[in-house]
């Protein structure tokens, strides 16, 4: 139940990021700084959930900063 | 031959002994070179850009009397009568965008302080009421209009009843470094001119100091005291023409970024499939969940469009 919240946090995450953009198409500016937070906002969240799920290691926190920091360099080439 | 590359395929994306049960491409190295090859491949296209040959470039189809008829068509699918086409405001607006380029800006207001009514009253025309719309990289009239009617505040200039008159500049050229067909759209309704489109909306000629009205995106002003008129100078940066590019610089990269997430997306959802059916017990990220994140960056590159509004 405990893990099951913390899908429910990342869902939220997701909603409001995919909602910004919605309305923000046209704001590169915005977009890249709204990408930024949600990777970080999803690397927090990976380290958390790990730390919650007893199963957190010095590779899996690498490994969520790499996935974040590949969402914001695939985002910000195409806009910048 | 086949066999060897069949090797090398199954090592990169699925899960085996040979990569500890994990594709390689989803190990810390295997990401690390995504993302070098993924910046290595925009450096290679910006490189291109910058080149003479001019294989890569921005393609717009914009025309400026494709802007006028559907900033109308908005007009008029509000209730309201279509704008003049005036051309001294198409001046001010030729002039807004040749300073854009020189002064090298992307905003309302020069980075030398010239806010955008500086342009009204160099070109010669006398407002009540004057407004602005920017818009750059937009490949077709449609999206460019369709972005500004999204925005409040860009909307409300379009179809604001007080104005009466309509001038746009459609001016390619290279703008913060990019190659860029600029959109200025002036707005405005002369003092001695037409009447406003409808009945409740008095120019506020009364008032002595210039009310000036700020919202985010669009500037809208209303000055009952214009200053003298000088003698409009004609513009060409309309002119300027460009040899259309082969390549789209914006559709290659996007395509670029959305064979990458969507490949991303396949070797993460054959891993889980593969190591759940398999039931591998390994100690690495959530799959499921890096497959939610990268499936939001998929779906952001691919709906996201050329083009940019202020």
């Amino acid at each position: 139940m405990k893990i099951h919240s913390d899908y429910f946090v990342l869902i939220i995450f997701l909603t409001a990021y995919l909602t910004f953009f919605l309305s923000h198409q046209t704001d590169p500016e915005s977009l890249i700084i709204s990408t930024s937070i949600f990777a970080f906002a999803y690397f927090c969240w990976g380290i958390c959930h790990h730390v919650r799920s007893h199963s957190l290691r010095g590779k899996i926190v690498l490994e969520y900063f790499l996935v974040a920091v590949l969402g914001v360099v695939i985002v910000a080439t195409l806009l910048i | 031959m086949f066999a060897r590359l069949y090797r090398h395929f199954r090592h990169w994306f699925t899960p085996h002994h040979t990569n500890n049960f994990r594709a390689r491409l989803l190990h810390n190295s295997g990401l690390l070179a995504v993302i070098g090859l993924f910046l290595s491949f925009n450096l290679l296209v910006r490189l291109l850009d910058s080149t003479p040959l001019h294989i890569l470039g921005f393609t717009s189809s914009v025309t400026i009397d494709e802007v006028v008829s559907k900033t109308n068509e908005e007009r008029i699918a509000s209730g309201l009568t279509g704008l003049k086409y005036n051309d001294t405001l198409a001046d001010a607006a030729r002039r807004k965008a040749a300073n854009m380029f020189t002064e090298n800006y992307w905003a309302h207001t020069s980075p030398s302080g010239i806010d955008p009514w500086h342009w009204f009253k160099e070109a010669g025309y006398q407002y009540t009421s004057a407004g602005e719309n920017l818009g750059k990289d937009f490949g077709n009239t449609a999206s460019l209009v369709a972005a500004w009617m999204a925005s409040p505040s860009h909307k409300a200039n379009i179809i604001n009843p007080k104005y009466t008159e309509i001038g746009v500049a459609v001016v390619p050229g290279t703008l913060l470094g990019q190659d860029t067909v600029l959109v200025v759209e002036l707005f405005g309704s002369t003092s001695g001119g037409a009447v406003p489109q409808t009945a409740e909306v008095t120019p506020q000629v009364a008032e002595v100091t210039p009310q000036v009205v700020e919202t985010k995106g669009v500037t809208l002003e209303e000055q009952p005291a214009p200053t003298p008129v000088p003698t409009p100078i004609p513009v060409q940066v309309a002119e300027v023409q460009i040899t259309a590019p082969r390549y789209d610089e914006f559709n290659l990269k996007q395509i670029a970024a959305i064979l990458t997430t969507a490949l991303l997306m396949l070797v993460l959802l054959s891993d889980v499939i593969i190591a759940e059916s398999s039931k591998l017990s390994r100690r690495v990220g959530n799959n499921w969940t890096h497959l939610l994140f990268i499936n939001a960056i998929l779906i952001l590159v691919t709906l996201v469009q050329a083009g940019s509004i202020i």
